[in-house]
């Protein structure tokens, strides 16, 4: 007679408190995996353009940017070339827009799988930030064409680059993960977000240095986590040619994106229970 | 030591319905009757709906363990509190061992994907490690038999294929407890049957399951204890048989194997003469008969009704319908030489006969009460009649190896062929 697998015993009871159990999530890595290239693969099969919207948007968005606001607008770079300047904004901003945009809608879009099999729900949304970095690599060799066209130098900043990437995605995923619960629960949620990102867009220095901010309004300013994050990015790929928003500034930046993560990682975890009943 | 594998206690499942106006399901409906509505005065009534209330069972390692019971009976809740889709609202269950759900085949696979990613996605989605999808891989692409359609997308299959390689995937799911919800409805008689053998080859292979079904000859087949559950409330039965004749019972009353008159004589059988009151399907040792029987079965019917008057042309029996209603046969007391006529008397008799198995076919039948003043009119007539009986005809048609599965025609006989010396 064989003994029971006491490894994998599992209590089911009604759930108290919060936890957010990394190790469940480490155990689940390959469907993580499956899911996120499943996401990728289905975006860019039959369609012509596929990989090359990659390219595109980044591209498009810069040029606008540099329209409105240095031809129009007459916004001055005080350092690298304007188009450099927008480009190193938008690389990180795109990013963030994927993420969000994306995870909003992953869980309603995976409704399907949330009612019938049990995985944790984390890998949704995060599946969905996976796939946008796959369009921010390809932005980031866009910059890559970009500096060598307008001959701008990298210096040793450069290395810290996967370290900005990770604090892009941290800040993405707080805001990603919130909304994602929200709009599990009440469906109007996802069309605030075009409205969020229009207004964000222009109330993070994508198109202009955050160091052309206002010295009085620069605190509250500094509540936007998206400050701390194109700010670093601007310093690693710029060399830092572009000022900043200092460092009391950026140190809130951080803090409130930090927030957001822990706090979004908790709703997310104490909504979760009721999403096979609501979605 | 304990081999209790699944052992469920007091498990409960509460939703709560809003009476009243519609709820608007967004955020600013929410925050616009907050506004609007502080105090929540005149707030809408929410009523409690127990989908599952105080459940408890154990399943012993090796056991298959069917659960039936109408729809909305809480049957799909339970299997989704067992897979921790949802949270219980009270009690505890306690798993001990890998779990395999199969709430629906298919879940997850994208239009996009080739057949081959689908498998690999389908399976990780199941919870299947990578290694053991490719050590399956070749398996369960025979089994669907969908070799030369592998690369292709999954848009592009018929639905036949589709849903051929859905199971084969889920079919080859190897966890210590299975948890599996009526999917073997699936694809054509063909590959449903293909389904039930490899569900058997599940049940005998020692993995421990629990069996969501309707389908009431499957559950009889593949389990070795039954459940019945009736709006979230369950009773187990050790016998299968006896579990499948109490959800009858309850849920398909017409589908009894025994029926039973109520205060008042039923209202199609209103007459001066005769009063039914019971039916009952016996087997060959006088016990109920199970709801679904092999054709090598003997079968009685037995009728017990009460005779107000006695009278000379009064002829009573039985008629027997198919499943599609046709009407197949009648059989009176009288159908025989005078002399073996039974002699009924007024009040209360019983009469028992033996049903022509060997004419029937694999089905349903009912079997209806039936009685009339021979050449005069009718005392219950059986088309509208409720006065019934009925049980389905499964296997056991013939010793023949070629004859192992249902054949067209209204009966079934098995005639005998001799040889004549040919001229």
């Amino acid at each position: 007679m064989t003994q029971p697998d006491v490894r994998h015993e599992q209590i089911i009871r009604p759930p108290s408190g919060l936890d957010v159990n990394l190790g469940e999530l480490w155990a689940y890595r390959e469907l993580f995996w499956a899911l996120a290239m499943r996401s990728i693969l289905g975006r860019y099969r039959q369609t012509v353009i596929g990989i090359l919207w990659a390219v595109v948007r980044p591209v498009v968005t810069m040029v606008t940017l540099t329209v409105v606001f240095h031809r129009v607008g007459g916004m001055a770079s005080q350092g690298p070339p304007y188009l450099l300047l927008a480009l190193a904004g938008v690389v990180p901003w795109l990013l963030f827009w994927q993420c969000v945009t994306g995870s909003t809608t992953s869980l309603v879009t995976s409704s399907e799988m949330i009612k019938k099999v049990y995985f944790p729900r984390l890998i949704i949304p995060a599946a969905a930030c996976i796939t946008a970095l796959v369009d921010f690599v390809v932005s980031l060799g866009v910059f890559a064409v970009m500096m060598i066209l307008l001959g701008f130098a990298p210096t040793w900043r450069l290395a810290l680059l996967p370290a900005a990437g990770l604090l892009a995605l941290a800040a993405a995923l707080g805001p990603g993960l919130w909304l994602s619960a929200l709009n599990a629960r009440y469906r109007d949620v996802m069309h605030l977000v075009p409205f969020l990102m229009t207004v964000g867009m222009f109330i993070s220095p994508v198109g202009y240095a955050s160091s052309q901010v206002g010295e009085s309004w620069r605190l509250v300013y500094s509540l936007n986590p998206m400050v701390c994050v194109i700010d670093s990015f601007r310093w690693v790929l710029l060399s830092g040619a572009a000022g900043g928003v200092g460092v009391a500034g950026f140190g809130l930046s951080i803090s409130v994106a930090a927030a957001l993560l822990v706090s979004g990682l908790a709703v997310f975890r104490y909504m979760e229970r009721t999403f096979a009943d609501v979605i | 030591m304990d081999n209790c594998v699944i052992a469920a206690d007091g498990l409960g499942k509460r939703y709560r319905i809003r009476h009243g106006r519609y709820p608007q399901d967004g955020l600013r409906h929410v925050m616009a009757d907050w506004l609007t509505n502080p105090l929540r005065r005149g707030a809408a009534k929410m009523e409690d709906l127990w989908a599952v209330r105080d459940v408890s069972f154990e399943v012993e390692r090796g056991e298959v363990l069917g659960v039936i019971g109408r729809n909305g009976s809480g049957k799909t809740t339970l299997l989704k509190l067992l897979s921790r889709i949802t949270p219980p609202t009270e009690g505890r269950a306690r798993l001990t061992g890998r779990v395999g759900s199969l709430l629906e085949v298919g879940t997850g696979f994208h239009p996009d994907l080739t057949g081959r990613e689908n498998i690999y996605l389908n399976g990780a989605i199941l919870g299947m490690r990578r290694r053991e999808i490719d050590a399956g891989f070749d398996e369960i692409v025979a089994f669907a038999e969908v070799e030369r359609f592998l690369d292709m997308p999954v848009k592009r299959y018929s639905s036949g294929m589709y849903v051929r390689l859905a199971f084969a995937i889920a079919a080859h799911l190897q966890p210590e407890i299975l948890l599996i919800d009526e999917v073997l409805a699936v694809g054509d008689v063909r590959f449903q049957a293909k389904c039930l053998g490899k569900m058997r080859d599940v049940a005998r292979g020692g993995r421990t399951a629990l069996f969501v079904s309707h389908n009431m000859s499957a559950v009889r087949s593949l389990c070795d204890r039954a459940m019945v559950l009736e709006s979230g409330r369950a009773e187990l039965f050790d016998d299968v048989d006896g579990a499948i004749r109490s959800y009858m019972a309850t849920a398909a009353p017409h589908m009894a194997q025994q029926w039973r008159a109520g205060d008042s004589p039923p209202a199609c059988c209103d007459n001066d003469v005769v009063v039914p009151l019971g039916m009952k399907l016996l087997d060959e040792n006088g016990d109920i008969l199970p709801a679904v029987v092999p054709r090598s079965r003997s079968v009685s019917v037995e009728l017990d009704f009460e005779l107000k008057r006695l009278d000379r042309f009064l002829t009573l029996g039985v008629a027997v319908y198919d499943a599609t209603g046709n009407y197949l046969f009648h059989s009176l007391q009288t159908d025989g030489a005078e002399s073996d006529w039974l002699d009924l008397r007024p009040g209360r008799n019983r009469i028992r006969a033996r049903l022509p198995m060997e004419m029937l076919n694999e089905g349903e039948h009912r079997v209806v009460f039936l009685a009339a003043i021979h050449k005069i009119k009718w005392l219950c007539r059986p088309d509208d009649s409720n006065v019934a009986v009925s049980f389905t005809i499964a296997g056991g048609m013939s010793q023949s190896p070629y004859w192992q599965e249902g054949r067209r025609g209204l009966v079934a006989p098995i005639m005998q062929w001799r040889k004549e010396p040919a001229v």
